[in-house]
């Protein structure tokens, strides 16, 4: 196990390496520059190009950006918020994002469960078609459009929470971002839930399970949720990758300073040191969320442990 | 297996009903205890005002474009040079009719032939480490901001008042100590023209010019102005907090000399880009000053804190000239002639922006008859659906068939709304003319025309002073940065250079004459710039507080604002 | 339970049984076996899928936006792009279910409007929202189907080859799809925002660029498990060559896989769409897509929700009946799952 882990982190680590060069790349051929504001002169410009050394060939840049890398400097911001380290200005965002990415991962989770479970006990029946329903609307309507609902209706409405985003109330103001943002996963869950319990619960090992004479609770738990789970854990990782793209028109509705805001305002703004560093976090969290469910596959499921372990 | 399902799913209901239960409960006490940290935090936060004035009185404006720099030399955005002259003051300040008066100077002297300026700095002036304001500052800050290493955007501003040397010092070609200005004794400044300017003391109120302490600054190496620990200031306001894409606070400074007694004791800019929840937020009462946009102009202009202010932005499209088929001057008449200024300014936009009536947006300057630009001028441009189909019938028999033209904008909203009636427009009152649009964020619309990979192109422009020149030196054909169409036109150059620079730049009347008629052949005889409207600003401003002050040229003023 | 077991295993004659209670039953019957009509595979397919209540309705409901998509633009009298700038934001009016009637006030005699009635109200342009909206629901289904068809030819012959050959080939292959899917599709997509011109295609062309990698991925599992089984072993012992295995042998028999994963993406690529119009790389106006009116009408969400209304419907119902229809369609091709 800890051989195939090893391998595993190895070639993630390699693949991140051509990612942040193929970044490099794709800004490098991009249209505009950070400095092409309407009143700077070409000379000016080429003066600043030649300050943050964007006037050398590709190749002493990229090496650059890379040796710096690895000693955590990631350059500095040119437009978003001038010459101030891009490590100090992404770290606070990718926490608060991290943050509230969580919390809405954790109560999409609990909550599609629950109603997974609850549609596939009761498959065919109203609180089947409701369950479908809530799940079907999850994944249908923006979650920007229920941002602005919950922000409405709960946040001005009812005023039961805060609106805006703010640093001096952050668990308060968390709260709406974090519903909107589980939207997703909740139906997702509650979906592939449902269809791997009515799988389960219709198996062989689960009617002799019955035939044995196991309390109901019991059995539920102890075998069938199990065995649900498992395919569950597979889809963990395409559903976090779905959080973070929509944490970023989240943060926008309700002002969050995440690191999904910094990303967006840093391409509009050819902010190249930002970009590259944003979404080099969004690669790295992707293939670490990547690696994880591999592994927790492996630790879950015996016989992926079996099989992995004799190869 | 049908038997058990039953009971269990009551349990799994009961279970999800308690989930739901929990998951309230868990939010109800986090409020609780945040509310705990926040009357915590409140006290340790505000504890000096509070002990002033009983109830700390916080002012919140809410900004849809964030704080880029601190840094007044680097700076280039509106909210970047609100926010530092909240903190920094200038030789001059702005009063609310946008009138120049002193702020740091006591006084000043200009010469009979208007090229001196003698500043005498009040002796009260103080950076907030205590240390006084010396005519050094504004020498080290000038010379900064001359400075061809610092390639700062706004260099350029020193030509336009014309500083001796200021050119030849920018472009590299002498040192910084050349430029002409000079510390006379430690609270005398005096600076040099070459040409006389009049709209100089206006300027001092601009972020650019204002004063930086050397000592300092060199204190704090690559740190300046990156945080607030990082900065010593000389305005009514002190930066007490930044947080990055958030807020950024300013609290009064107690020791400013010409302390406002009525000004807010903080006043908290807040970044939101989505104008709904900021106005949801204004509407329940936790943000002051917000920015309207698209329909919510129509739909809060009956709220008592709805106001309509006229910027000095000027969205016009410089058609460009490189491209063959724009050349002929039939078919921009037509353009000309096709646009229905007033239904973009009144029925799409709505937000108190007005028709262009030229290139010179109203209220910008004063001639020497004291009135304004856009009076003498007239208005130049003109709606005229006959004409239009007249003249593009006329280019389409010259160009030997119907035209496509493909017409660029950013991808703001107003921006979108505009485009989109401009393609309609010019479609309806061009029979035959096909119009796409190429929607691109701004930087890459800014690039493009740059480098004239366009056809139309709506742009902008904001005045930089209170002057035509602002606009005029745009169009010059040796401007290569700015003349995105490149436009070319001796006569015009000629008006242009001999107002600003040659022979009637001494003399105010003839001046003004001169920059009218420039006007006039690049708009009405070339008709290589089409000018749309000039840009509004719906905002609703709570209706307890007072003293906000807009300047169409130059920086919005918030120095004053307070709430009843 | 252990009671009626102990009893099958009694002595069944006796107990007050005599010979006379039973007789002989069928004698001189001729018993034939009953020959069933052979079925095709389509045809049970057809009969699993007919019988499935919810993947019909799907089916259905997909064919009337289709429907609608097509005709909606020519009945409704209306151009998708033609501005009337006094018909601004009016809201829904069709004679006898919606008024015209917004926050109570009739806002058709406010603005003097009384000519025409706009079946879902019209846009901050004075737009007709009824035929953008289904002009917009032909532009965004076109840029679904197209994308999700090019991914599947990308994604099926890109899983095949790689899944087939395994070894090196797979190797750099699966670490070339796992790189371009490291990078964010939003990242992606802006950049190529900023390249390409403006347009559905280009669209296509974002949609397409990360939409293969789950394509291949399914496909490549499918071949590993059945490259090992005989008839493949069989078909190469017979000496074909390699390419005719792939797409002869065993393309056809993951087809219907790849047909499913085609139905659950469109939606999805419907959705990315929306996504991209709201982060401003959308379709150019004046065309509509579901997505640019969702993310045009959200901007007055607060102060006109139907303009954002009738587009997050329709998107929602297609979402929902592609699921439904696709759900329908995998138990149909795959008898296993049948008993769902």
């Amino acid at each position: 196990m800890s051989k195939y882990i090893t391998k595993r982190v190895l070639v993630s680590l390699g693949t991140l390496i051509v990612i942040l060069f193929v970044l490099f790349l794709m800004l490098d051929k991009m249209p505009g520059s950070p400095f092409n504001d309407e009143k700077l002169t070409e000379a000016q410009k080429a003066l600043l190009y030649a300050k943050y050394g964007l006037d050398q060939p590709f190749f002493v840049r990229f090496a650059k950006y890379f040796i710096a890398m690895i000693k955590g400097d990631l350059g500095v911001s040119y437009v978003i918020s001038k010459n101030k380290a891009v490590a100090d200005l992404v770290a606070a965002p990718l926490w608060l994002s991290i943050r509230i990415g969580a919390r809405a991962m954790l109560l999409g989770t609990v909550l599609g469960l629950l109603l997974g479970i609850a549609a596939a006990l009761n498959h065919n029946t109203w609180i089947d078609t409701l369950c479908s329903f809530v799940s079907i609307i999850g994944v249908s309507v923006p979650s920007y459009v229920f941002a602005l609902l919950l922000a409405y209706y709960i946040g001005f409405v009812l005023k039961l929470t805060p609106i805006l985003f703010s640093s001096k109330n952050v668990a308060a103001s968390m709260i709406l971002p974090t519903i909107a943002l589980s939207m997703f996963p909740t139906a997702n869950i509650s979906r592939f839930t449902r269809s791997e319990m009515i799988d389960v619960l219709n198996s062989e090992y689960i009617l002799l399970v019955e035939a044995k004479g196991v309390r109901q609770g019991g059995l539920i738990f102890r075998h069938a949720l199990r065995n649900t789970l498992i395919p569950i854990i597979t889809i963990m990782g395409p559903i976090l990758v779905n959080l973070l793209t929509g944490s970023m028109v989240v943060e926008k509705v309700f002002g969050i300073p995440g690191i999904g805001m910094l990303m967006v305002q840093a391409i509009q703004n050819n902010d190249y040191n930002v970009v590259i560093a944003c979404a080099f976090v969004y690669s790295a969290m992707y293939i670490a969320m990547m690696l994880i469910v591999d592994i927790l596959y492996g630790v879950i499921d015996p016989r992926i442990r079996v099989a992995k372990g004799s190869a | 297996m049908i038997n058990f399902k039953k009971p269990l799913s009551l349990a799994l209901a009961a279970m999800l009903l308690v989930g739901c239960g929990t998951s309230t409960d868990a939010g109800a006490p986090a409020e609780g205890t945040d509310a705990g940290t926040t009357d915590a935090a409140a006290p340790a936060d505000a504890g000096t005002e509070a002990a002033a004035t009983g109830a700390p009185e916080e002012v919140v404006v809410a900004f849809d474009a964030d704080l880029s720099t601190m840094d007044h030399h680097i700076a280039t955005d509106g909210n970047s040079f609100i926010m530092q002259s909240m903190c920094y003051s200038g030789l001059m300040s702005l009063t609310a009719n946008g009138q120049p008066t002193e702020e740091l100077a006591e006084s000043v002297d200009v010469s009979d032939d208007g090229l001196v300026y003698t500043f005498h700095i009040a002796p009260d002036a103080k950076w907030s480490n205590g240390t006084d304001v010396t005519a050094n500052d504004f020498v080290f800050a000038w010379q900064r901001l001359a400075d061809p290493d610092l390639a700062s955007e706004y260099a350029f501003i020193l030509e336009t008042i014309h500083v001796v040397n200021s050119s030849e010092v920018v472009a590299g070609e002498k040192p910084v100590e050349e430029l002409g200005i000079k510390a006379v004794d430690d609270k005398t400044f005096e600076v040099t023209l070459s040409l006389p300017c009049d709209f100089l003391l206006g300027l001092m109120a601009f972020p650019s010019f204002f004063p930086l302490n050397k000592e300092f600054f060199e204190s704090q190496g690559d740190q300046f102005a990156l945080g607030v620990d990082n900065m010593i200031y000389c305005g009514p306001y002190n930066m007490t907090d930044w947080k990055q894409g958030e807020s950024y606070t300013f609290t009064k400074n107690p020791d400013y000399f010409k302390n406002d007694p009525d000004a807010a004791e903080t006043v908290v800019f807040k970044f939101q880009q989505d104008t709904q929840t900021a106005v949801l937020d204004y509407q329940s009462g936790n943000i002051d000053v917000v920015k309207l946009q698209g329909e919510q102009v129509d739909m809060y202009k009956e709220d008592p804190g709805f106001t309509n202010r006229l910027q000095g932005y000027l969205w016009y499209i410089p058609v460009n000239l490189t491209v063959d088929k724009l050349q002929n001057l039939n078919l921009r008449k037509a353009l000309h002639y096709a646009i229905d200024r007033e239904t973009i300014a009144a029925n799409v936009l709505k937000d108190g922006s007005i028709a262009a009536e030229g290139e010179i947006p109203v209220e910008l300057a004063t001639g020497p008859d004291g009135k304004d630009f856009r009076e003498t001028a007239g208005k130049i441009t003109e709606y005229d659906p006959a004409k239009a189909e007249e003249f593009y019938k006329a280019a389409v028999e010259e160009l030997g068939g119907d035209v496509t033209l493909d017409l660029l904008y950013e991808d703001s909203e107003a921006s979108s709304a505009v485009a989109v009636n401009l393609q309609q427009q010019l479609q309806t009152n061009c029979p035959g003319l096909t119009v796409t649009l190429n929607q691109k964020p701004k930087k890459t619309r800014l690039e493009l025309m740059k480098t004239q990979q366009y056809e139309l192109g709506l742009t902008r422009w904001g005045p930089d002073y209170a002057d035509p020149q602002t606009y005029m030196d745009l169009f010059l054909s040796t401007n290569v940065s700015n003349n995105q169409g490149r436009y070319n036109s001796a006569v015009y150059d000629e008006l242009v250079l001999k107002a600003t620079q040659g022979e009637d730049a001494t003399d105010s009347a003839k001046r003004w004459a001169d920059l009218v008629e420039a006007e006039r052949v690049m708009v009405a005889e070339d008709f290589a710039v089409i000018p749309i409207y000039q840009n509004g600003g719906a905002m609703l401003i709570s209706t307890d507080i007072k003293n906000v002050n807009f300047h169409s040229a130059g920086v919005d003023d918030y120095r004053h604002i307070y709430a009843n | 339970m252990s009671e009626i077991i102990k009893n099958t295993h009694e002595p069944v004659l006796g107990d007050g049984y005599s010979k006379e209670d039973f007789v002989f039953v069928q004698q001189g019957e001729r018993l034939n076996d009953k020959a069933y009509k052979a079925t095709s595979y389509w045809r049970d397919v057809w009969s699993h899928f007919s019988k499935n209540r919810g993947a019909l309705v799907g089916f259905v409901i997909i064919l009337i936006i289709i429907i609608f998509a097509i005709i909606g633009p020519m009945i409704s009298g209306h151009s998708y792009d033609t501005i009337i700038i006094e018909h601004q934001s009016l809201p829904p009016k069709i004679p006898g279910i919606f008024g015209g009637v917004e926050r109570g006030i009739d806002v058709y005699a406010q603005k003097g409007v009384t000519d025409v009635n706009y079946w879902f109200g019209t846009d901050y342009n004075g737009r007709d929202l009824f035929t953008r909206v289904w002009q917009g629901t032909r532009i965004s289904l076109l840029v679904a189907f197209v994308a999700v068809i090019i991914d599947i030819a990308i994604g099926m012959s890109y899983g095949l080859i790689s899944g087939y050959f395994g070894g090196k080939v797979d190797m750099v292959m699966q670490r070339f799809a796992e790189i371009l899917n490291g990078i964010p599709t939003l990242v992606i997509v802006t950049l190529l925002g900023l390249v390409l011109p403006s347009g559905i295609w280009s669209i296509i062309f974002a949609l397409m660029i990360t939409g293969w990698i789950g394509m291949a991925r399914i496909s490549r599992a499918e071949v590993l498990k059945l490259k090992e089984s005989e008839y493949i072993l069989a078909s190469k012992t017979l000496g074909a060559k390699d390419f005719a295995i792939i797409f002869k042998d065993i393309l056809p028999n993951i087809f219907g896989q790849l047909v499913i994963m085609a139905m659950f993406s469109i939606p999805n690529a419907i959705f990315t769409e929306a996504f991209l119009s709201f982060v401003g790389l959308g379709i150019q106006p004046p065309q509509a897509s579901l997505g640019s009116l969702i993310s045009d009408g959200y901007k007055s969400l607060t102060i006109h929700p139907y303009q954002i209304a009738t587009p997050v419907i329709v998107l929602a119902l297609l979402m929902l009946s592609f699921n439904l229809f696709a759900d329908g369609l995998r138990d149909a091709f795959d008898p296993s799952m049948k008993q769902m």
